[in-house]
């Protein structure tokens, strides 16, 4: 029995359409995370797809370009409503075809396939430019990247010359790293529910952990070991945050 | 376009870069104001994040534009960041003051508000009113300000930016066809007649919706006002030089159809083919309609 996921992980699907795709050899599943997929042989999308902030949002290219990544041999077969966009990976769902399993097997693998423009709706990926770029210098990295210089310089000058821990938080303040900080959690909250549409939202929830821990009190920067302990704690977040938005970037850039 | 309608007032809370970063007590918001040739106004305001300023909107609507049409533009990103549960708040305390009033989100610079995005936008890049713009090789300059010394803006630029943002009803019909796509994926899992089964669905309050869209007659109370197309339909009236009689014809047509839905017994495959036909036009009605009005 092959296996083929759906998402929205939530979508309905009736016992009868269960037990078609079972008939064509397909066991139909609720879309599990990237840990527990396992090898991924199909994925059925159902676009656009709804956030939990109400707007709708198309998700496909970050999904090619997330399975075309991990998955190369797996097809992406978008379902839903629309009669213009038939193809060899577009499924009609109240006018399915006779055999699910034909339809399969001459679906393209989604490194071949081609997507259909999407409409209306805004993508994925173009809501992450707008959350990582922002405009007049409002985006994430800008306030990311401000917030993080500013911290490993002043890591490193506590390191070498402890004496001067106060100088540092004084800079620190100086450079409205925690500021930066507030700001980077608050574009991320605004966002969030977006994320919701992507494949992988235990690796965004993991991210997002780490950006609640991006939070520097100067307050309790009282001697130079505090000052260090602070920003040596702050630094392997600002790692473990960068290194997942790294990998995670790739999936919504060309 | 007739110039037959109530003062029209648009609040625009941004990061204006001389505007006052005023506090929810202050009243100097006046210094904000411009006007525009036959006494429209823009208001100015710079109104961060801090307890109490959806009550100060509310005030400042209810005590000086009352009797006006007022469009406020509530600024979504960083450093307002307006959440959807405030502009819910604001729109509803605005109802109950009878006042015809609506928030509205923007953000991310690529709106028609933004001048970067269109020629008659109102906002420039950083806080200020639209200068200048290169578009390749071409220098386009804006023409918003009229008299910078009597705070005197274009009539066209306001015209464009309330038609488009309060009529604009585009969105929201393709937002009702995929919800109502959602909720056609579960309907083989419950097999009820259609119509009931539609008007059954709570979580998105798909019937107020579905109701809203079809209304016809000036009279009568839309359970969702941002899906009452009888604005929209007004505005292609507005528009007849530019010839929109088939898009309104197309409009009427699927709001009868919807109607047809809403009271619809049928079941199963008869079901599936009524929803299908439902989808199949609303989703054209969508790509027909003229694309500025969002």
């Amino acid at each position: 029995m092959r296996r083929a996921y759906i998402f929205p992980a939530d979508t309905p699907v009736a016992e009868k359409r269960r037990a078609w795709f079972r008939e064509s050899g397909v066991e139909l599943l609720p879309w599990p995370g990237t840990a527990a997929a396992g090898e991924v042989q199909a994925v059925l999308l159902a676009g656009p797809v709804r956030c939990s902030n109400g707007q709708f949002v198309h998700p496909e290219g970050v999904w090619r370009r997330f399975l075309a990544k991990n998955h190369p041999a797996a097809r992406l077969i978008q379902i839903g409503l629309r009669h213009d966009l038939a193809g060899p990976n577009y499924m009609h769902w109240f006018d399915p075809p006779a055999d699910f399993g034909v339809f399969w097997q001459a679906a393209q693998s989604v490194t071949d396939m081609e997507l259909p423009p999407p409409i209306g709706f805004t993508t994925l990926a173009a809501l992450w430019k707008k959350f990582w770029d922002g405009h007049d210098k409002g985006g994430f990295f800008y306030y990311f990247s401000w917030a993080k210089l500013p911290v490993l310089a002043a890591l490193d000058n506590v390191e070498e010359s402890p004496e001067e821990w106060l100088s540092q938080k004084n800079f620190l303040e100086s450079e409205a790293v925690p500021q930066r900080f507030q700001n980077c959690r608050h574009r991320w909250a605004h966002y969030k529910p977006y994320w919701e549409a992507a494949p992988f939202a235990g690796e965004l929830a993991a991210l997002e952990r780490e950006l609640t821990q991006l939070h520097l009190d100067t307050t309790t920067m009282t001697d130079s070991a505090a000052t260090r302990q602070q920003l040596s704690e702050l630094k392997k977040h600002l790692q473990a945050t960068e290194s997942t938005l790294e990998t995670l970037h790739s999936y919504f850039t060309t | 376009m007739s110039t037959e309608h109530n003062t029209r007032v648009m609040i625009v809370v941004w990061r204006w870069i001389d505007a006052n970063k005023i506090g929810v007590s202050q009243t100097d918001w006046q210094d904000g104001v411009w006007r525009s040739s036959n006494g429209n106004a823009l208001v100015r305001l710079d109104l961060r994040e801090q307890t109490g300023r959806a009550d100060f909107l509310l005030d400042l609507i209810t005590k000086n534009f009352s009797d006006c049409e007022v469009a406020l533009f509530l600024h979504q990103n960083h450093p307002h960041n307006f959440e959807e549960s405030e502009r819910i708040d604001i729109q509803n305390q605005l109802n109950k003051a009878q006042i015809k009033a609506r928030p509205i989100f923007f953000y991310g610079g690529d709106e028609p508000i933004y001048f970067s995005h269109n020629p008659l936008g109102i906002l420039g890049i950083n806080g200020d009113f639209p200068t200048i713009k290169i578009d390749g090789t071409n220098v386009i300059q804006s023409d918003f300000i009229e008299d910078p010394s009597k705070k005197r803006i274009n009539q066209k630029h306001f015209d464009f930016v309330w038609d488009f943002y309060w009529y604009g009803r585009r969105n929201r019909i393709l937002e009702l066809s995929e919800t109502l796509r959602i909720r056609f994926f579960d309907y083989l899992k419950t097999r009820n007649p259609v119509g009931a089964f539609l008007r059954q669905e709570t979580e998105t309050k798909l019937g107020d919706k579905l109701l809203s869209f079809t209304l016809t007659e000036p009279d009568e109370e839309a359970p969702a006002i941002e899906y009452d197309m009888r604005p929209y339909l007004t505005y292609f009236k507005y528009k007849k030089q530019e010839d929109y009689s088939s898009v309104a014809e197309s409009m009427s047509k699927v709001q009868q159809r919807v109607k047809t839905l809403l009271n619809s017994t049928a079941v199963d495959k008869d079901a599936e083919t009524e929803m299908d036909t439902v989808y199949r036009e609303i989703t054209a009605l969508y790509v027909s309609l003229p694309e500025y009005t969002q």
